[in-house]
């Protein structure tokens, strides 16, 4: 395996500047005290954040708004795919928890009989350079869904913050041409490797969650949440999107618009039936898909860990709480069953 | 805080009410969050005090499906709001039990809330008792309204498309408000397409300017819009502008009467024709 | 986006006074401007802000609205209800910087057709006085 590498804080700018005369390359930005993701611009004061920002990393490869095709009045209408851009990218600055969720949105979107190709082109152009968390934030919990802040898995790149320098080391092959940059200096020893808490949020298992489908339990946790969709747009594994038309003096495009199973629209079908009628049912469909369904589909539970549900809640209710108190309540469930060999009156 | 424990007490004993909706000190964390206390539960961890910002109104049509009689404590702001949900036959009085409580203001993230500063009232319109003082207060001055309205038409779209422009869409402001409860929302709406569903400048105005306007005579101000709305979008103001606009017009305060009709369900003959602005002979 | 030389009007009228009006005024070959374009609708209750305000997203320098004359509405109180909505829709949309001369709401009746070629005349003056100046809340593109 290749080497770390040294790069002093001074130099990142001209590192940065000599990348962009290439790459298109995407850094994360502090305006007005929240952090947003933009393309580099050597004016611009930049700073890479030590643990997970509110921004979701969702939005570059799966934007928000994404047209999928167009169509014209001149052109009678017909509908013309839109061409993927295949411009090369560099994503800096990403977080383990954020690679864990493209890999997850890699399952949902690339593994499937039909593939989505915009998403694919987004996926090829751009090379992931990871940043290892140096702290763990309030609402992070990853080391409770399996992963740790500093590793580089899934990342091209993975660099960390030391000191006044940052390291470097190139993860694959896609990485390697910008592990070329005559400013990084190859030097021995790696970050240091540290013990982070776990435990905080510990859940049970997804069959176990799926026992919980009829549980009454629903109705008390509806009660806190209000069935608004800022969770699911800044969930870095939430895909549902919703595909519309828009049409503007002449022009017109189909675009895939970001959607949410906590709004009621969400499960609302021709002829008026919803399915998700109450907040708790819609309350239920999220957490099971979170903590069960997903593993039935892709094999894994789709929470990394972020935590950033809990960051953007209006509310401030913490869904990772959440997550634990329903796997309290399974435990509570199975020892009054153990106990008495039936199931308990409450239930 | 004793009187009111006591008075809950007090009607538990009597059977006046099933469950209470109020705020409730979570003993573990020290957070305040609405709660729904029954008979003997929990009624220690019971507070009022400045912490007690949520509108508890919003909660009232699921648990009065639930439960026969419903006490509720209720802020100068949301008797307010209570008081336009009754006038729209939401919620029967008859199940309700209304407990008003002096309040003193309440403060959002350690400082005053905005909402308090043009409060109209201490204590809720609609009470079945009331507990503590009832202070005498002015009518709202809407001094931020009165500041937009200082700008000219350019820089007041400048200041408004600004903060249209972050919204995301998340429907928190719709879904915390007592007074959106369309079954289906008009953002919602597939067919026809009056507000496009992506996030973009053009539909996002779309959505906020008919957000206000369908509030109009209706909106009590109790601001948990504003509160809610993770980009902070200063939803309070144009909902005070046509609180000022209504009041100017025709003369109604929204939620100061629960019996008086919002002025955009009743006609009047009388109103002048200027009133739809230009000149009219 | 600014105002155009030769505004674009929406005007929204209702079927039994306001549109025979126009109608009258045709046949009646009264000169006005060719910006207006009009839409019928039953009653000027039938107007929803929602519709104002959709003109203006999508790029209309005006939109005017009239119905029947206070105590003429032929389903007998439609154009009270329209007063009162429009007057609180004008204030919110001059709130958020809708300019008030890009609006215009007024009573026509179906005998009045001098007037509402009048009321096109005069309106549209009014907007070309304003052309030049910002097109408040209008989209430019697709994308926006």
């Amino acid at each position: 395996m290749s080497k770390w590498h040294k790069l002093k804080r001074t130099d990142l700018k001209d590192f940065l500047s000599r990348l962009a005369e290439k790459w298109e390359v995407w850094v994360p930005y502090r305006v007005d005290g929240k952090w947003e993701f933009g393309i580099y611009a050597p004016d611009r004061e930049m700073d890479f954040p030590e643990s997970v920002i509110h921004v979701s990393m969702k939005n570059l490869f799966f934007p928000k708004r994404r047209p999928i095709a167009k169509y014209e009045e001149d052109s009678k209408w017909s509908m013309q795919p839109v061409a993927a851009d295949d411009k090369p990218r560099i994503v800096m600055g990403l977080h383990p928890c954020d690679v864990a969720g493209i890999e997850y949105m890699d399952k949902v979107f690339l593994n499937s009989e039909h593939k989505d190709v915009l998403y694919e082109s987004e996926r090829k152009r751009t090379v992931l350079v990871g940043m290892l968390c140096s702290e763990m934030a309030d609402n992070c919990h990853c080391t409770d869904r399996g992963l740790t802040p500093d590793s580089a898995s899934g990342m091209d790149v993975a660099f960390a913050k030391v000191d006044d320098y940052y390291l470097f080391k190139g993860m694959t092959d896609r990485g390697k041409e910008i592990m070329q940059s005559e400013y990084l200096k190859a030097v021995g020893d790696a970050p240091e490797k540290r013990k982070w808490p776990a435990g905080k949020y510990a859940i049970a298992s997804p069959e176990e969650f799926m026992d919980m489908y009829d549980d009454k339990i629903w109705h008390e946790l509806s009660d806190i949440c209000l069935t608004c969709g800022i969770c699911t747009y800044a969930c870095p594994t939430c895909v549902c999107f919703l595909v519309t038309d828009e049409k503007f003096k002449g022009k017109g495009e189909r675009v895939t618009v970001w959607d949410s199973c906590q709004l009621q629209s969400y499960s609302r079908m021709a002829g008026g039936h919803n399915t998700r009628k109450t907040p708790a049912s819609r309350v239920r469909n999220r957490t099971l898909d979170k903590f069960a369904y997903s593993h039935l589909r892709y094999g894994q539970i789709s929470c990394t860990g972020c935590g950033r549900c809990v960051m953007v809640c209006p509310l401030k209710r913490s869904f990772p709480q959440l997550g634990a108190r329903l796997s309290e309540r399974i435990r509570d469930k199975k020892k009054s069953k153990a106990g008495t060999g039936a199931r308990s009156k409450e239930d | 805080m004793k009187a009111m424990r006591k008075k809950i007490k007090e009607l538990f004993a009597n059977g006046d009410v099933d469950v209470v909706l109020g705020y409730r000190e979570d003993p573990a964390s020290g957070e305040v969050k609405a709660s729904v206390f029954k008979k003997d539960e929990m009624l220690e961890d019971m507070v009022f005090d400045e912490r007690c910002v949520q509108n508890l109104v919003n909660y009232l049509p699921t648990l009065v499906a639930r439960y026969s009689k419903v006490g509720i404590v209720l802020k100068g702001c949301d008797g307010r709001s209570l008081a336009t949900q009754l006038v729209e036959h939401r919620i029967n009085k008859n199940q309700i039990v209304a407990l008003g409580v002096g309040c003193e203001g309440v403060k959002v993230g350690g400082k005053d809330a905005d909402k308090c500063e043009d409060c109209p009232t201490s204590m809720s319109p609609v009470t079945d008792h009331e507990i503590g003082d009832k202070k005498q207060k002015k009518d709202p001055v809407f001094s931020k309204v009165e500041e937009i309205e200082k700008m000219s038409p350019a820089e007041r779209w400048k200041f408004f498309a600004e903060y249209f422009e972050r919204c995301e869409r998340c429907y928190a402001c719709r879904q915390i408000c007592p007074s959106c409860y369309c079954e289906i929302c008009v953002a919602d709406q597939q067919e026809p397409k009056w507000i496009e569903p992506s996030a973009k400048l053009s539909a996002n105005t779309m959505w906020h300017l008919i957000r206000a306007y369908h509030l109009a005579g209706r909106c009590a101000d109790c601001g948990e819009c504003e509160r809610v709305c993770p980009q902070e979008i200063p939803m309070r103001l144009m909902n005070n502008a046509l609180e000022k606009a209504v009041h100017e017009l025709f003369g109604v305060r929204p939620g100061m009467d629960p019996e008086e009709l919002p002025p955009l369900v009743v006609l009047s003959k009388e109103d002048p024709d200027t009133i739809m602005g230009g000149k009219h002979e | 986006m600014q105002i155009e030389k030769e505004p674009r009007i929406l005007a929204i009228l209702c079927k039994w006074c306001s549109y025979a009006g126009a109608d009258l005024a045709g046949t009646s070959r009264f000169n006005y401007p060719a910006n207006v374009r009009i839409v019928q609708v039953p009653c000027s209750g039938r107007v929803d802000p929602i519709m104002i305000f959709k003109a203006f997203v999508e790029g209309y320098d005006g939109v005017m609205v009239s119905g029947c004359h206070p105590g003429d509405c032929h389903y007998g109180t439609g154009n009270y209800h329209a007063r009162r909505r429009i007057a609180v829709a004008r204030r919110l949309l001059e709130f958020v910087g809708v300019h008030p001369d890009r609006m215009h709401f007024t009573w026509i009746s179906a005998a009045e057709g001098k007037k509402f070629a009048e009321v096109c005349s005069e309106f549209t003056d009014k907007l070309r006085h304003l052309s030049g100046t910002e097109k408040t809340l209008a989209r430019k593109e697709l994308a926006t």
